[in-house]
């Protein structure tokens, strides 16, 4: 049994989804992660963020948290000054992939709302007036961007338009659709057997709007096969187009990554078993780890498990782990920002309770 | 590409010249060349015909890289009228100022855009492209939010279309002035809905 603080840990939008068991009968649930969809939008008769004054920070602020409790869209809601919280708690939110980095340095008018379960968050003056950021585990792209969708309609707001150019943003990379879609895709054995770039060729043939990246967002370095799927452009293109492309690029990468999957069980090679062992030796008796190394270490036991060479992972409780082991979340239990030193150890002491009860066939 | 001494005539002479050492490229009209005594009025004139792939690809290289670094001086004084921003600000920032910058900085961002998103218009080749009104294609559904336009920003988008259409002729992308064309007569009424 896990000990009480590991398994209350608040998984958010990681609660959400499909493939919570073992997996057995869904294989592919296990591949994707979580299903991002972030709208920008911007009010129409206002600058942009970066040549608005306080006053007009307030002023924008001020109309979409009232459009928000007007609308009735949530029960329950937590809106929050950025500047009014603290590091720990903004560090929470960063982790958990519910605001920015940049939005975390905070300033005049910058609000964060959200949802009780976290699934649906809204940035309010991030690089634009309106950010709304949906996040369902598992993939779900059309599911997100229906819940975003019915939210920027329910606030009734008059957003800057144009004709030729459709929503405008700060940025123009985002113009157009102002949509960004994206899958957090947990991809080993195609990393292994070095099939990458083979799979950024099928997607540049099949999908080329979409781009394919390692997930570098919560470490300096990439570590673990964590791969992100989003779209590369947002002009010229429907929100629906983009749903569909992100989709159907995923599904891709899931059977292909399960057909590798396959080949290796086949082959039985004696060299990828040891490497799982030897990630599992680490995250069982390591007194030290960084973040890089639970994630590559973590990313190698879940192929293991899922393969059925190691004791079995299940669904949830590698999600819940995943957050769990990120600095931020390792002090929420003390309340403290722990000291990097004090960090590694506290994250080996999470791997080890983690994984000590777990009977080794 | 223009006299480097007078800046009025198209080039016609290209003059090496070593300098301590150094080669320095002159590019100069004929008149500038005969002037500073590159050129022989008692010569005969010769004329050598050439394609463009015969001349030096670092030549040419370098000639690209000189106009784009003028062009990019050029666009980095453009100023929003709006809110007062320099399209260099925007090029060291990477966000715009205020709605009204797209217009300002149309060509230099057009340029951008077609690098970033492989076009310049949320027009994809069908008449209806908009977001919007494409999800109410694929869904089936209604938004009246969408198709509803105040007198003030039918007349607004009327203008910009127009302007557009005019560009994009005068730019000779006549394609591209057809879809807005078609765009212009897709403009629901005033406070009518089209569904």
């Amino acid at each position: 049994m896990l000990t009480e603080p590991f398994s209350k840990i608040d998984l958010g939008w990681l609660a959400s989804g499909e493939g919570d068991e073992d997996g057995a009968k869904q294989p592919r649930t296990l591949i994707p992660l979580v299903s991002q969809v972030r709208i920008r939008r911007n009010i129409d008769g206002y600058p942009f963020v970066s040549r608005c004054d306080n006053s007009q920070l307030y002023d924008i602020a001020a109309t979409i948290l009232s459009r928000i409790s007007e609308s009735g869209v949530w029960s329950e809601c937590d809106s929050r000054m950025i500047d009014n919280l603290g590091e720990a708690p903004k560090n929470l939110l960063l982790e958990k992939r519910l605001i920015s980095p940049d939005f975390m340095r905070g300033g005049a008018g910058r609000f964060f709302v959200r949802d009780s379960d976290g699934t649906v968050a809204c940035m309010i003056n991030e690089a634009d007036h309106l950010t709304i950021s949906v996040s369902l585990g598992g993939l779900a792209p059309r599911g997100a961007h229906e819940a975003a969708s019915a939210l920027e309609g329910a606030l009734g707001l008059q957003y800057a338009e144009d004709p030729v150019l459709g929503y405008l943003t700060a940025d123009p990379s985002c113009v157009g659709t102002g949509m960004q879609a994206s899958v957090l895709l947990h991809l080993p054995a195609i990393e292994i057997t070095g099939g990458l770039k083979r799979n950024q060729l099928a997607l540049e043939r099949d999908w080329s709007k979409t781009a394919l990246s390692k997930f570098t967002q919560i470490t300096s370095k990439p570590a673990g096969s964590f791969y992100m799927l989003s779209n590369k452009i947002t002009l010229a293109i429907s929100p629906a187009e983009i749903v569909s492309m992100i989709q159907g690029a995923a599904e891709l990468l899931i059977s292909n990554e399960l057909a590798v999957r396959r080949r290796l069980k086949q082959k039985r090679d004696d060299k990828l078993i040891d490497r799982f062992w030897r990630a599992w030796g680490t995250l069982r008796h390591a007194r030290r780890l960084t973040l890089e190394e639970s994630l590559a270490g973590l990313s190698l036991v879940k192929l293991g498990s899922e393969m059925g060479y190691l004791p079995l992972l299940r669904h949830d409780e590698w999600k819940r782990i995943f957050i769990a082991s990120q600095p931020y979340h390792l002090g929420a239990e003390s309340q403290s920002i722990p000291e990097e030193s004090e960090e590694l150890s506290l994250r080996a002491a999470l791997f080890r309770r983690f994984i000590e009860n777990r009977s080794i066939a | 590409m223009l006299c480097k001494h007078c800046g009025k005539r198209e080039v016609e002479v290209m003059v090496k010249q070593v300098v301590d050492n150094e080669v320095q490229d002159i590019d100069l009209c004929r008149v500038c060349a005969e002037e500073l005594g590159f050129l022989s009025r008692e010569l005969p004139s010769i004329t050598i015909s050439f394609s463009m792939r015969e001349v030096d690809l670092p030549q040419r290289k370098k000639i690209a890289r000189r106009q784009s670094l003028r062009d990019e001086e050029k666009n980095d004084r453009i100023l929003c009228p709006n809110c007062g921003m320099a399209y260099k600000e925007f090029r060291n920032g990477g966000l715009l100022g205020c709605p009204e910058c797209y217009q300002a900085f149309r060509f230099p961002l057009g340029a951008r855009l077609q690098k970033l998103q492989g076009a310049e218009s949320h027009w994809n080749g069908t008449t209806k492209m908009f977001s919007d009104i494409a999800v109410l294609d694929t869904e089936g559904t209604t938004d009246e939010r969408s198709l509803k336009l105040s007198r003030e920003q039918r007349e607004a988008n009327i203008r910009r279309l127009n302007d557009e259409i005019k560009d994009a002729v005068q730019r000779e992308e006549y394609e591209r002035a057809a879809g807005l064309r078609d765009l212009l007569k897709a403009i629901p009424e005033e406070n009518e809905p089209t569904c």
